[in-house]
């Protein structure tokens, strides 16, 4: 019991002299996706997530959204990560701690956009404008859970 | 020849050129007697440096906007010292903007204050801003769990190229790149 | 409407007294006035742009706090730019004690090969157009080692004397006078090799 006791003591102090658990990588998906009213029939990229598309339809008046690229990333804290979306469109993903991020949004190379957010989980952050011919991009960028990313797809850079 | 008091002398020929040497030193120390031509070269070499050097450092403006950049020392101030936060600058300009601006997304903006209270406060706090010649409104719908941040290009806009069902550019695609 | 004068209109020692006394809007015209100075300084000595913008941004904050200090003599700009550069001494400071050390950084550290060259182009910038010289000069920047490119910055952009450069960034003035000596030649070096580059 003494034995036990002295043991319980020693894990508690153990404990309270750990260092802290280091803050987790945010792991965040990312997707560029076209809003047309296109027949699905002429357009050659594949119609976005549903639930994704639902959303977009909520708010926005085109017919159909089309995914064109879905990355993911795992991004340390205070490290910026790029991900190039279209020839055109990327985006750098700097990860402020806290689940807030920094979305800096670049059209050939030109600044078009940046902002700092907090991601909240299963939300949405949706960077979008107009494109030619009454159509629409949108950037989606989403929080993952904690589960293993495809090593093929994440990238974790400076 | 003694490689320490080479060295020695390139570095005092250097104190010399800076004018770090004290006058009684300073006045010991001429190229043209002390080392040779070798030491001559060098500061021939040395003072190039500094001319070349001197009022061509390349001027850097900071690759951010005024407000973005000034709300980031804002907030950190803020954190770090007692006292009230300073009020947020309205929406309502920007949105007031917006509609009139953009008949056709008059049905669009109907449907978000039925669904969205826009001048509901964050339930984050977010800053952002839109790059030159751009103009971005940020609406949160709590129900559908999304943020959604629309640009608009205010620069002249050329006539749109036709119809293409390819991978689109974010902005309009006719407006130039610098 | 408000009675207060344009801000932009008035001094920096005004808008650093209104600074002093609480004045937010003060300290943010003089932020807009000074901001692209602070950050090309923090950007020459670490040569990275995200660190730059933070270690700006933290001079800033850092200046706010500590602008009961200044006293208005050696001019606002200036105050804050030795703010900055004690930051990124720092910095780097950090940034040196993380890094595995290769071995062409120590043998950089130790002085390199060019220190001991015979001078072979007396002036690597002569007849260079002004625009062509800064480009060049920037890309050599680049190549210098840490240590090398602040004794460099300091000395030869912020105008401080041995003595100073010592004292900020921690050694003794026979290390600033090596160093700043091998980053002269280094330089030359450099600038001597582009010019050549550009010239094949």
């Amino acid at each position: 019991m003494r034995q036990f006791f002295h043991f319980l003591l020693a894990g508690m102090a153990f404990t309270a002299i750990a260092p802290p658990v280091p803050a987790a990588d945010l792991k965040l998906e990312a997707r560029l996706i076209w809003g047309a009213n296109d027949e699905k029939e002429t357009v050659k990229h594949k119609p976005a997530d549903p639930e994704l598309s639902d959303k977009l339809h909520r708010m926005f008046k085109w017919k159909n959204y089309y995914e064109i690229t879905n990355k993911t990333a795992g991004i340390a804290v205070s490290q910026n990560c790029d991900l190039k979306l279209s020839d055109a469109c990327a985006i750098r993903v700097k990860n402020l701690g806290g689940s807030r991020v920094e979305v800096n949004c670049t059209d050939h190379g030109r600044q078009i956009y940046k902002g700092a957010y907090a991601l909240a989980p299963s939300q949405w952050l949706v960077v979008g404008g107009n494109d030619t011919a009454d159509t629409a991009w949108f950037v989606g960028l989403r929080p993952l859970d904690d589960k293993p990313s495809d090593p093929k797809k994440a990238i974790s850079k400076n | 020849m003694n490689d320490d008091l080479e060295v020695n002398l390139e570095l005092k020929l250097q104190a010399w050129l800076d004018g770090e040497l004290s006058a009684p030193y300073s006045r010991c120390i001429n190229p043209e007697i002390v080392g040779g031509e070798e030491a001559s070269r060098l500061i021939d070499e040395l003072q190039a440096i500094k001319a070349a050097l001197a009022g061509n450092e390349t001027a850097r403006p900071v690759p951010e906007t005024r407000e973005f950049y000034w709300s980031k020392i804002e907030r950190q101030i803020q954190s770090q010292a007692p006292g009230p936060r300073p009020a947020q600058a309205p929406r309502q300009a920007v949105w007031g903007r917006w509609l009139a601006s953009l008949p056709g997304f008059a049905a669009l903006a109907c449907l978000l204050l039925l669904a969205v209270n826009p001048f509901a406060s964050p339930v984050f706090d977010e800053i952002s801003s839109a790059g030159e010649g751009m103009e971005a409104v940020t609406f949160h719908d709590q129900s559908a769990g999304m943020t959604v941040v629309w640009l608009t290009d205010t620069t002249p806009a050329r006539p749109a190229e036709s119809p293409d069902a390819k991978a689109p550019a974010p902005g309009k695609s006719e407006v130039e790149v610098e | 409407m408000p009675s207060q004068p344009d801000k932009s209109a008035l001094s920096d020692a005004d808008l650093a007294r209104a600074a002093q006394e609480g004045d937010m809007g003060a300290f943010e015209e003089l932020v807009a006035r000074h901001r692209d100075k602070i950050y090309a300084r923090a950007y020459s000595m670490v040569r990275n742009e995200e660190e730059a913008l933070d270690l700006s941004q933290e001079a800033w904050v850092k200046g706010w706090q500590r602008l009961a200090q200044f006293q208005g003599g050696a001019g606002f700009a200036t105050w804050m730019t030795r703010i900055v550069i004690n930051l990124c001494v720092d910095h780097l400071r950090k940034q040196k004690r993380q890094r595995a050390e290769s071995v062409e950084v120590l043998e950089e550290e130790a002085g390199g090969v060019e220190r001991f060259m015979p001078v072979t182009m007396p002036n690597p910038a002569a007849g260079l157009e002004r625009t062509e010289l800064r480009r060049r000069i920037d890309r050599a920047l680049d190549q210098l080692s840490a240590h090398h490119r602040t004794v460099l910055v300091l000395h030869e952009f912020e105008g401080l004397g041995y003595k100073e450069i010592a004292g900020r960034i921690g050694c003794s003035i026979g290390t600033v006078m090596s160093r700043l000596f091998y980053a002269r030649r280094r330089m030359a070096s450099l600038l001597a090799g582009l010019k050549r580059e550009n010239e094949e």
